[in-house]
């Protein structure tokens, strides 16, 4: 009762939409790290007192003997473990194509940070290459990894 | 632990946009399927439902699972969604599994389904998938996303055993070729080496023939316990091992040795699975396999870190034509990721049907080794230079 069947048109409907979210993001356990970054032009790295594992990205908890790591500072060199050229841009990304990652393995740590390489022709970039960090000026900097680069030593 | 087969796969066609239907229409779609090739009219019979689907900003829907259980008639039963990046669908699988092994369900279905392109373009969709990724250290404003996080770890691999474009470039020949041969497949093409070598540079050393493409579409699979399995209209196939393995989130933070040219997560799993089925020569015990292939050098890598081959002979191993259609082991003939496409919560999902309908000998043009398959692989993978993996075996 009160319904009658109809013909409809089947052909699908579309909606332009969009998503977006606000944050006051914080770095928690982090927070050193990008602190210095931003404020002083720093690079810090993590050290776990019980087994040395040495990392960068910081890992302030070792996940091997649970003990909180004591911070150091990086003298901002290393090596290229190995990187990618970009050549299709990502929306939102702040550089233009083609543009350099790669994991660099800071002095004295036992890992690799993934970090955009620069300052050099794009094929002269290989495993091994040494490189140094390069921060953006202190006016620029907004405690985000975006805020340095690394450049051939 | 009971035993757990495979009593139902259902397929959705792949494409590139599926508009004419919403991420739980796609899931009803491979429910349906499933359901008709396990004889049920509807899903009344079955206990519990695993649904794998990857991305919520994908799908633009916060827990997109309450939005299906009650859409395929699972309401007033477990559910448990799971989201595990590119490795969604197996990690699903893996929890269907265990719902039937540990006697919770006597019948469980795992699905897998996801959207794309309804986000907006290609720019945006890299973006989107890029917050996979450690969004402190390399978030998208970095420029990161899906194939610059899997592309340096073939550069080091080319870098230490001199693997080379055209051994990659045979991968995405052979696994469009492939794709061919199945009627859902989103990708199937046939192209030349110098083609892929030719295409558009993405990020090195991948270039577009080197990518899969990102794909709509569902797939369903049905288990069951032994008891149950064998009322089945079709002959059960038995999942006899799996693997399952993570590893360290960021790439950068693995263990220096093996270091970036290995996939860590794939040997562990591939340990588990292989010791759980008692397999101690997998190219001469595995009759086809269907492996992540996101990007050829990760098929490539892949090959040595499932023990296909030595560390260092993935592009001999191409080379050699082990894993064409005629080849001892042939990898991917459903076209895989590259040729079939990747719905990601899907693939992981999608590979353990394929692989059922290889044992049955159901494969059609796909059919590999004349229907004599005994024993079979699915492995799918995910996350910034693959920190998930899992691995299913299954037998006749």
């Amino acid at each position: 009762m009160g319904l009658r069947k109809v013909e409809v048109n089947k052909e699908v409907f579309e909606i332009p939409d969009e998503w977006s979210v606000k944050y006051n993001y914080h770095y928690g356990r982090l927070s050193p790290f990008f602190r210095a970054l931003k404020e002083e032009g720093k690079l810090l790295v993590t050290k776990c007192p019980k087994c040395g594992w040495v990392a960068c990205p910081p890992r302030p908890d070792c996940p091997k003997c649970f003990v909180s790591a004591d911070w150091m500072e990086s003298s901002g060199e290393g090596t290229i473990d190995t990187f990618c050229i970009t050549y299709f841009a990502v929306a939102g990304v702040q550089k233009e194509v083609p543009y350099c990652l790669a994991y660099v393995n800071l002095d004295g740590t036992d890992t690799a940070i993934l970090q955009c390489v620069s300052g050099i022709e794009f094929e002269k970039i290989k495993i091994g290459m040494r490189v140094k960090v390069k921060f953006n000026d202190k006016d620029k900097r907004e405690g985000k990894i975006t805020d340095f680069e690394f450049v051939p030593i | 632990m009971r035993k757990v087969a495979v009593v139902g796969v259902g397929i959705t066609k792949f494409g590139s946009r599926r508009p004419d239907a919403t991420f739980w229409e796609l899931a009803y779609d491979a429910v349906r399927l499933a359901m008709e090739d396990a004889g049920f009219k509807n899903l009344s019979m079955v206990d519990s439902a695993v649904i794998g689907m990857f991305h919520d900003m994908l799908a633009r829907q916060v827990a997109p699972e309450d939005h299906i259980y009650e859409y395929i008639g699972m309401a007033d039963k477990p559910g448990t969604r799971v989201a595990g990046g590119g490795a969604t669908g197996a990690v699903a699988a893996r929890v269907g599994f265990m719902e039937v092994a540990s006697g919770l369900s006597d019948i469980s279905i795992v699905l897998g389904t996801e959207k794309f392109t309804d986000v907006l373009n290609t720019a945006e969709q890299l973006k989107t998938i890029g917050y996979i990724l450690d969004n402190n250290f390399s978030p998208s404003s970095l420029g990161t996303t899906g194939f610059n996080s899997f592309a340096p770890q073939i550069q080091r691999h080319m870098h230490e055993f001199g693997t080379t474009e055209v051994q990659m470039a045979k991968i995405a020949v052979k696994n469009r070729k492939n794709a061919l041969n199945n009627p859902n497949a989103h990708g199937g093409k046939l192209i030349t080496v110098e083609d892929v070598l030719k295409s558009k540079m993405i990020g090195t050393p991948y270039k577009f023939y080197d990518c899969c493409l990102y794909s709509e579409g569902a797939a369903a699979i049905i288990f069951a316990c032994e008891e149950k399995a064998k009322k089945f209209p079709k002959k059960p196939v038995w999942i006899t091992g799996i693997g399952s393995a993570t590893a360290a989130g960021r790439a950068g933070d693995r263990p220096r040795v093996p270091g970036h040219s290995t996939y860590i997560s794939i040997v562990k799993a591939a340990k588990q699975a292989y010791k759980m089925t008692g397999i101690t020569n997998p190219l001469k015990e595995i009759d086809v396999a269907e492996i992540h292939d996101a990007f050829t050098g990760v098929e490539l890598m892949t090959y040595e870190d499932l023990g296909f081959c030595e560390k260092g002979k993935g592009g001999e191993f191409i080379d050699k034509g082990i894993p064409e259609m005629e080849g001892a082991l042939p990898v991917n003939p459903s076209g895989g990721l590259l040729g079939f496409g990747h719905p990601i919560g899907g693939t992981g999902i999608w590979q353990i049907g394929m692989i059922t309908n290889q044992i049955r000998g159901e494969a059609g043009k796909m059919q590999v080794k004349n229907g004599k398959v005994k024993r079979g692989l699915a492995g799918n993978g995910g996350g910034e230079g693959m920190c998930n993996y899992v691995v299913h075996i299954l037998e006749g």
